[in-house]
């Protein structure tokens, strides 16, 4: 085979490998929404609101250790993402603006084959799926280290949109039947002991708590 | 900049990026083999064209391209910085049949093909034989000299046109 061959060859190749690769509607809606953000004086503009950064003690898949953002945060003359899927060393970090994004975030996380969902927080739900309300996600983001989740175990996030770009959460575990919402103001068994840092606007910095 | 002139160019963009969204995305999984990634990574590329229009508009082809081989760099500087996947279980035997097309076969073998390559000769050939640039043009992207683009390119031909044919030359050794 000839140079000229084997460049066909390869033309070829890449064609037939990239065939059926389309981008998928949630990509392009991810790149519709791309837009500028409108400049508000005195707006905070490294503020992320509603993220919740969990870490399993048994880590992650390290192959999975690449950053995938279901919208990449980004800062500047752009408008806040709607939502971030962010896994990074052992991290799985979500970030949400929306309640709106609850599908495509939990979409992600299958993806991901990992023990977590993301469900709607409404007044309306009947399930009786009881929750361990954290309400800290308002204004910066909080770390849960759980410990591990055991196997069969999953951990519902529930998300609830408290003002325009302010997304709370709460978290719970089941062993069975995972809800598609949750209701608001249900306590439940929680995940158990954990450590979660919040930000304290007064203090400036994170503080860490252990929820039991 | 005045509000129309941030509108209209607002516009530009999006009309540049639904054009160019399904050539940038097959140029992404031929860079990093896997639909998910090659998605984010277009994502990635279309905020940093966004963010930079100004400059970026007067040739928006070569500039997200350069993007996209960015983002696929970082992402590649990232998974060497961390351990490989540990897999468990064993492989199929060769001679299972696991009902895959030729199509998905040709597919895998030439992700698996593309993935043994160095990376630049992996950006030069899709580059090239993907994007249909010319040598020039590929050492623009790349901002390296033709002559370092010429090397690369036959060497990741003769590269992969080796990798490509190792198993029939099993065979026939058979």
């Amino acid at each position: 085979m000839n140079d000229d061959q084997l460049e066909d060859a390869v033309r070829q190749a890449f064609r037939d490998a990239v065939m059926d690769v389309e981008p998928s509607r949630e990509l392009r809606d991810r790149v519709d929404g791309i837009r500028r953000r409108r400049f508000r004086r005195g707006a905070a503009w490294s503020r992320i609101h509603g993220r919740l950064v969990v870490a399993t003690a048994g880590g992650l898949s390290a192959a999975t250790v690449a950053v995938l953002a279901g919208i990449a945060a980004f800062t500047g003359a752009t408008a806040p993402p709607a939502f971030a899927v962010v896994v990074s060393k052992g991290t799985l970090s979500i970030t949400m603006h929306s309640v709106e994004s609850v599908a495509a975030v939990d979409a992600r996380l299958r993806r991901l084959h990992v023990p977590f969902v993301v469900v709607p927080m409404t007044r309306d739900c009947k399930s009786h799926f009881g929750m361990t309300y954290l309400a800290a996600g308002r204004g910066g983001p909080i770390h849960l280290h759980p410990g591990g989740v055991r196997p069969g175990r999953t951990i519902v996030l529930a998300a609830r949109q408290i003002k325009p770009g302010v997304v709370d959460f709460g978290a719970g575990w089941t062993d069975g039947k995972v809800p598609s919402c949750v209701p608001v103001g249900h306590s439940g068994p929680g995940l158990g002991p954990f450590e979660m840092e919040k930000w304290n606007p007064k203090l400036h910095r994170y503080v860490k708590h252990w929820v039991k | 900049m005045t509000a129309a002139r941030r509108l209209s160019q607002d516009q530009e963009f999006h009309r540049f990026a639904s054009e160019h969204l399904p050539t940038l995305l097959k140029g992404a999984y031929l860079l990093l083999h896997d639909v998910d990634l090659a998605e984010d990574a277009v994502q990635g590329t279309l905020l940093r064209v966004f963010r930079r229009w100004n400059e970026a508009r007067h040739s928006p082809e070569t500039y997200s391209q350069k993007a996209l081989l960015s983002v696929c760099r970082d992402y590649w500087r990232r998974q060497r910085r961390r351990p490989d996947e540990v897999l468990s279980g064993t492989a199929p035997a060769a001679d299972v049949d696991l009902g895959l097309s030729d199509q998905v076969v040709e597919r895998a073998a030439l992700n698996q093909a593309l993935s043994e390559l160095p990376d630049l000769q992996r950006e030069v050939l899709v580059l090239r034989f993907f994007f249909d640039l010319s040598i020039s043009d590929t050492a623009t992207v790349l901002e390296l000299p033709e002559g370092t683009v010429k090397s690369s390119a036959h060497r990741g031909l003769r590269h992969l046109h080796g990798l490509l044919r190792a198993p029939d030359q099993e065979v026939k050794a058979k």
